[in-house]
């Protein structure tokens, strides 16, 4: 049936969702239903990727369908959030709140797959918005201080990115005069307002996708989160911001120089400010957040080199697809890692967990023989396509930012190593399955990317295989990093959350003093019908009133009788 | 046109006076009274209105809406001291307390 | 038929309250009876008007007064939009006030005036010329004010106090301005595109005068900025009435007033080029982004729906400010939603009011574990509000920025932005401490065995107006939906 499995994609995890908080289910279909919540849409993927289905009476009228980078998007995204579905199985053993992670699972995947069916603005705006509110009960499942405080700032940041998106969706579509999303591009880089739309879309969608600088929730956000869904959220939440700018940035239809610069400066400071913030946080979850933030500052510069040049932006758009496949198995892989850690007791399943954290590590770094290795070298291709001063920096900055990931990332296994030897007796749980589901994610952050490598559109972006040395910014940056620790090197420490902290800060502040000074002095009436008459009336006091108070001096009566004496006297032809 | 001023002031003069107490009269039968009073202060204007062209007849149409509004003044009053019977009849206050109710 | 069927519509709430004022208080079973049938009868013949005017067929009742002024009641598109809204809602109310009110003194006067309340707006819906539309707007103002001060209290009277100087203000206003124009052009009814374009052109600046006389008198019970004062003291009612009254009907006669005075009097493009639109939109610019700043510290949850009243509501005159059949589009299909969503979430204020006596936001902590299906209620009507697809509030707000855009006042898509995020600023805390908050209210946490979590009467109404929102932005595409009907009369508003 045409159509019906990408129905049954977004329909599953809904129809399970809201069944979910409307039945009292037993906690074995929970975890089924969040285990298989993907099945359809890998259905959809491989079995009729070209199916379309309509809609006409859904919301303003949709079509759904699966475009080319959206194929991808949503094969790794279904089967990231299966392999987080597996592994939440036995995660979520002893957790008391089942019910409410479920149902945000399930609805949250259902708006994050639902994103790449979407052939109009409002089925998209639809599905991003559903997608970004149920996360919010994932981050603030465990329900700590910090969780509720890092929910506030995802929260707030939400709307924020959410009203830029609107305000640029609007302008988009009132360019075009059609929601349909393929006719959106043209329009806006025929507008006046072009920049304008651009900015809005590129700082709308740069809060999801971690952009400087409104990437501050994420270091709060993606740590506090129980491991499964942070591995979703780093993993694939994060890509739809991406997906984002790949489907309403102008960069197909015109050369937008500056904004190509813009994004390539942003991209660049992200990719090495966010590894030096990585490397020096002391919990693994908030190094691998600003790692994220790193790889997308990555793919923000693939993005700047689109934008700058309307030839590149195909390309663009098929390599930053395999990035984003690439870096979502292995980040996937990282933080469920740091359950694992905890369910490894014994030497060998320790032993297993560092090599295997070594390995994705290596994947996301670009190390040999890895897909993360053809994204990197697909990405010094692409930049040939750049303007011509940059052309030749940007492949020293791929070299700077490959060495700087595996400083970050040599960092995380040191500290997953480190929790590993400080851990007691009471802090395993999860035990045998934990550890089977994450071997199975490695293994997917390992092949994966190999199987794909074949279907992405532009294949002759791909270098291929370089050679072992050409891995040396890797090698070089663990070496680098084991020599620091080796002399204890104390770097200048940053709080996870810098700029999220302040923003937190910040509008406690404003909160309190609007509470405390502007509100109370609006609730005061300050003119009542009480007021109006004391204020005519003077000197009466305000006992029980029996008495006429006729000979009190009547001055708004006399008001009156003015003015009703001038109209009449108008009214006679005076 | 200069008794028509008069009329139309003393008109205007028995209706301000009559909303004042109105309002701030708080002896029931005395509001009704101002009631009248503002009434009585309409007719006199409506009786203006109709002598408002300087012709030989007056206009026929105000006359019978003040006639009207003579008859219903009166079933109006009527009405009225009825309910306040029934309210002295009911709380023993002769009068509305305004104070505490702006 | 055709002349009777409007009558009927008025009348099925008018003889039903009547009756019911003459029954005994004891007699509860009647007076139930005689209301639902009353909503349903009236239900049906919305019906049969509906399925008529789509046959083509039209339905007008027009009597003569004295010389020169009609009483008439046409059903237009624009009046079944109204119409439609107020049946539908006032059946859901009628069984929602029945189980509210047990156990309440002088119930049979409460339905009384209830149904002539109804009456009132039906026949502010139905009103085909100004004068008819004056005389069902006062007694609308009549019959609601009984059912403010229904509880009989000090802070009830000086409710209602209040809330009588300013709808008697409006109404003198209003009376004003109908009569000027009354004397100007003699007797108009409403026409769709406007009918004062085709007048002398000596007049239009009395026109204008009338525009704004009739604007401010409207916007009394439209809740502009600043006369918006009684709205929320008017919350001292009992809930049904917040629900129905001050949420729907009484703000909706308001609203849909200054649309009938812009579209059908007027006509929208003769007011924007006499410069009347501009002043209306800042008005309710300004209204919106006030009312939503006052929410945003009330504790009281009636308080901040009542002022998210006053910001929503404006969301209609704004559409109607914009010239350009976009933002017409908005604001006439925010009427409805702006109605379906904000009974639901009245409703549930009055759940939580009678069965555990939260009135406080701040006493709501973890309620959302004691009532998940009303809390699911409000939920959907907050995300609603906020703009959040696919709930109906974001259609509403899509098309109102697209005509924002297309009627060249870009400016005021920072407006609904700012609106949006206000929304947000008010019912996420909300929706926070319910469900994400452990209960710790004086108020029993335990849910009741074998029983509903509230009593169906009140729950059932909620849940069905929460799907309805749901429904009119998930199937807004759909041939039934309010957005089809609002997008028929816009068609016929611009003709060229």
């Amino acid at each position: 049936m045409s159509g019906g499995w990408l129905a049954a994609t977004i329909l599953y995890p809904l129809a399970a969702g809201v069944a979910t908080l409307l039945m009292r289910l037993p906690p074995v279909v929970l975890r089924f239903a969040m285990a298989t919540l993907a099945v359809p849409a890998g259905v959809a993927v491989f079995v009729d990727p070209d199916a379309v289905l309509q809609a006409d009476a859904l919301l303003l009228g949709t079509t759904l369908a699966l475009g080319e980078p959206g194929r991808i998007f949503l094969l790794f995204t279904a089967g990231l959030w299966t392999l987080a579905g597996l592994y939440g199985w036995f995660y979520t053993r002893d957790d008391r709140r089942l019910r409410g992670y479920t149902a945000c699972t399930l609805l949250s995947y259902a708006g994050n797959a639902g994103l790449f069916l979407a052939t109009d603005a409002v089925m998209f705006y639809g599905c991003f918005a559903l997608m970004t509110f149920s996360a919010y009960g994932l981050v603030v499942h465990t329900r700590t201080p910090d969780a509720i405080r890092a929910g506030r700032l995802y929260i707030g940041m939400a709307v924020f990115g959410e009203l830029l998106v609107l305000s640029g969706l609007l302008l988009s579509v009132h360019a075009a005069g059609t929601a349909e999303i393929s006719a959106l591009p043209a329009a806006v880089s025929a507008s006046p307002h072009r920049s304008g739309i651009i900015a809005l879309l590129l700082f709308g969608f740069g809060v999801k996708a971690g952009l400087l600088p409104v990437h501050g929730w994420l270091p709060l956000a993606h740590p506090v989160a129980p491991t499964p869904a942070s591995a979703v959220l780093s993993g694939s939440m994060i890509k739809a911001g991406l997906f984002g700018w790949v489907l309403f940035l102008p960069g197909g239809t015109d050369s937008f120089p500056g904004w190509g610069f813009a994004c390539l400066a942003l991209g660049a400071t992200a990719a090495l400010a966010a590894a030096y913030a990585g490397v020096t946080q002391t919990h693994p979850k908030a190094n691998l957040a600003y790692s994220s933030i790193s790889q997308m500052g990555v793919m923000t510069i693939g993005i700047g080199i689109g934008l700058s040049n309307a030839d590149a932006w195909p390309a663009a758009i098929g390599l930053l697809s395999f990035y984003a496949l690439n870096h979502a198995f292995a980040k996937g892989a990282l933080f469920l890692a740091v359950g694992a850690a905890h369910a490894a007791a014994e030497k060998t399943a320790r032993i297993w967990v560092t090599a295997g954290s070594v390995l994705a590590g290596l994947v996301i770094a670009g190390g040999p023989f890895t897909g993360g290795e053809l994204a990197k070298t697909g990405l010094k291709k692409l930049s040939g396509y750049a303007p011509d001063g940059l052309s030749i920096v940007l492949p020293w900055l791929l070299v700077i930012s490959s060495f700087a990931t595996a400083l970050l990332l040599s960092r995380f296994v040191h500290l997953q190593w480190r929790s590993m030897q400080e851990a007691h007796d009471a802090d395993y749980h999860g035990g045998a399955g934990l550890l089977g589901t994450w071997t199975l994610a490695l293994a997917a952050c390992a092949a994966v990317p190999w199987m794909i490598a074949g279907l992405v559109p532009v294949p002759a972006v791909f270098g291929g295989f370089a050679s072992l040395a050409g891995a040396w910014p890797v090698f070089l940056g663990g070496l680098v990093y084991a020599g620091a620790v080796r002399l204890k090197v104390k770097p200048m420490r940053i709080p996870a959350g810098d700029i999220g902290l302040a923003i937190l800060d910040a509008s406690s502040g404003i909160a309190r003093w609007w509470t405390t000074s502007v509100a109370p002095a609006m609730e005061k009436p300050r003119v009542s019908v009480r007021y109006v008459r004391n204020a005519l009336i003077p000197g009466v006091p305000d006992e029980g009133g029996r008495d006429d108070r006729i000979t009190r001096s009547p001055v708004w009566a006399g008001v009156c009788f003015l003015t009703l004496v001038v109209l009449m006297l108008w009214s006679l032809g005076w | 046109m200069d008794s028509l001023i008069l009329y139309s002031l003393a008109g205007i003069l028995l209706f301000c006076t009559g909303l004042y107490g109105v309002f701030f009269i708080a002896h029931l039968l005395k509001r009704l009274m101002a009631m009248n009073i503002m009434a009585a202060g309409v007719f006199l204007i409506l009786i203006v209105i109709a002598r408002r062209n300087a012709e030989a007849f007056p206009d026929p149409v105000p006359h019978a809406m003040l006639l009207t509004g003579i008859v219903v003044a009166v079933s109006a009053t009527a009405f009225a001291c009825a309910i306040a019977r029934r309210y002295v009849d009911i709380t023993g206050r002769t009068g509305v307390d305004e104070e505490d109710a702006s | 038929m055709n002349a009777w069927l409007p009558i009927a519509v008025v009348a099925s709430s008018l003889v039903t309250g009547i009756v019911i004022f003459f029954l005994p208080e004891h007699r509860r079973g009647v007076r139930s009876l005689l209301n639902i049938a009353g909503a349903l009868l009236k239900l049906f013949f919305v019906g049969w008007m509906a399925v008529g005017m789509i046959r083509g067929e039209t339905y007008e009742s027009r009597f003569s007064i004295i010389l020169g002024f009609d009483f008439l009641l046409k059903a237009d598109p624009l009046a079944m939009l109204l119409v439609g809204l107020s049946s539908v809602l006032w059946l859901l109310t009628t069984i929602y006030a029945i189980g509210y009110l047990e156990g309440w003194k002088n119930r049979s006067r409460f339905f009384g005036f209830f149904s002539f309340c109804v009456t009132a707006s039906v026949g502010v819906a139905l009103a085909g010329n100004p004068i008819t539309f004056f005389i069902f707007y006062e007694f609308l103002t009549l019959s609601t004010y009984p059912l403010v001060v229904h509880r009989g209290t000090d802070e009830a009277l000086r409710a209602g106090r209040t809330y009588l100087w300013y709808t008697m203000a409006g109404g003198a206003l209003v009376f004003v301005g109908t009569v000027w124009l009354h004397v100007l052009v003699g007797s108009v009814d409403f026409t769709e595109a406007g009918v004062l374009r085709f007048m002398d052109a000596s007049l239009y600046p009395q026109f204008s005068i009338i525009f704004f006389i009739l604007i401010a008198g409207l916007g009394v019970k439209a809740a502009l900025v600043p006369l918006h004062g009684w709205l929320p003291v008017a919350m001292v009612a009992p809930a049904p009435v917040s629900a129905l009254l001050h949420a729907v009907a009484v703000v909706k006669a308001g609203a849909f007033g200054i649309v009938r005075v812009v579209y059908d009097l007027y006509g929208v493009a003769f007011a924007d080029a006499r410069g009347l639109l501009t002043p209306l939109m800042l008005a309710a610019g300004f209204t919106i982004v006030y009312g939503s700043v006052r929410a945003l510290t009330q504790d009281d949850l009636k308080r901040r729906l009542a002022f998210s009243t006053v910001s929503q509501v404006s969301y209609i005159a704004l559409g109607v400010s914009m010239l350009g059949p976009l933002a017409t589009i908005g604001g006439l299909v925010h009427l409805v939603h702006q109605g379906l969503m904000k009974i639901t979430l009245f409703f549930c204020a009055g759940i939580f009011a009678e069965t555990v006596h939260v009135k406080k936001i701040s006493a709501m902590n973890g309620i959302g574990r004691r009532f998940p299906w009303t809390m699911g209620a409000f939920t959907i009507g907050a995300l609603g509000m906020i703009g959040v697809p696919p709930v109906a509030g974001f259609v509403s707000k899509w098309h109102l920025g697209l005509g924002a855009l297309g009627s060249g006042n870009g400016l005021v898509i920072l407006v609904l932005l700012a609106s949006t995020a206000l929304n947000a600023g008010y019912f996420l805390p909300i929706l926070y401490r319910a469900w994400f908050r452990d209960p710790d209210g004086p108020w029993d946490e335990h849910m009741p065995v074998r029983r509903a979590e509230a009593p169906l009467l009140l729950l059932v109404p909620c849940i069905i107006t929460a799907a309805l929102s749901l429904a009119a932005g998930l199937l807004a595409g759909s041939e039934w939906s309010p957005l089809a009907l609002a997008r028929i009369i816009a068609s016929r508003e611009y003709v060229p």
